[in-house]
């Protein structure tokens, strides 16, 4: 019983944590392509419709990439402390 | 205003600092005078910082706990007992199951004054005599002399893996104040 609630609790934390760290990553994946489309057109810079395509064309991939993929990582290396933790501990 | 605001930071500090301090793992070097069980009435006030009880501890109908104990002595003289319960699933983190066979250890490295054998002793808790509260032995090591002390490495990496997700989330908010924020008032996307 009592693995089962660490385990529920463990997996809630990492659900909100993992909505925050992906938006986070998110936008600031959409504030680095504003700012190279600042640098490639500096007499067109600021928050323009032609900006705003260009960004939405570059994030449509970005589900897949690495840096989105890393941020599954926040389901993964809890449960490897535990373990870590759980060797660590009742070893001699 | 600006003292309330200071006494509720100091406090809060002092929180979070008693909390580290009680959680995390704490070394010290001792000598195993003696090991026993003893049964033990566990009061309310104090049930916090005795095993859960899902932990799979069992009380007899009074409510008394059969808990293995580790008399020690440290080098200056001064005593220091430690419980030895394990902790199971629940709080803190540290999943012992091994009691017994850490009990088992102690007993093995049992020592008298004339001959010492020094131990490290790897434990989290508070010893208040007033509350009757232990520290929860974790583990136990051999080391050369009275001197040595061992480093006390499993905290240090539990306070930087702690640092490195305060210096995270402090970056998260601040990205969400700085783009979050005027994109919401703009009225999203």
């Amino acid at each position: 019983m009592a693995l089962i609630r660490l385990w529920l609790f463990l997996l809630a934390g990492q659900l909100v944590f993992y909505v925050l760290l992906r938006l986070y990553v998110r936008s600031q994946q959409v504030e680095r392509l504003e700012r190279r489309w600042d640098a490639r057109h500096p007499h067109r810079s600021g928050n323009t419709a032609a900006r705003r395509a260009f960004v939405a064309k570059a994030m449509t991939g970005f589900n897949r990439s690495l840096r989105a993929r890393l941020t599954l990582l926040v389901f993964v290396l809890p449960t490897l402390a535990v373990l870590a933790i759980v060797i660590l501990v009742n070893w001699q | 205003m600006y003292y309330v605001r200071v006494v509720i930071g100091v406090l809060f500090g002092v929180l979070v600092f008693s909390f580290l301090d009680y959680t995390l793992p704490s070394r010290e070097t001792v000598r195993v005078s003696n090991t026993y069980n003893r049964l033990t009435a566990i009061p309310t006030s104090a049930s916090i910082f005795w095993a859960a009880d899902s932990t799979g501890t069992v009380e007899n109908a009074q409510g008394q706990r059969d808990v293995r104990f580790i008399d020690t002595v440290r080098p200056n003289g001064r005593v220091r007992v430690y419980r030895n319960e394990d902790t199971g699933w629940v709080w803190p983190p540290y999943f012992k199951y091994d009691s017994a066979n850490l009990q088992a250890e102690a007993t093995n490295l049992q020592s008298t004054n004339q001959q010492p054998i020094w131990v490290t002793m790897t434990s989290y808790g508070w010893r208040m005599p007033w509350l009757s509260t232990y520290p929860n032995a974790i583990s136990i090591n051999t080391v050369a002399g009275p001197d040595e002390r061992p480093t006390n490495w499993p905290a240090m990496l539990v306070c930087a893996v702690l640092l490195v997700l305060l210096a995270l989330i402090w970056r998260m908010w601040a990205q969400f104040r700085q783009r979050g924020l005027s994109r919401m008032n703009r009225g999203g996307a």
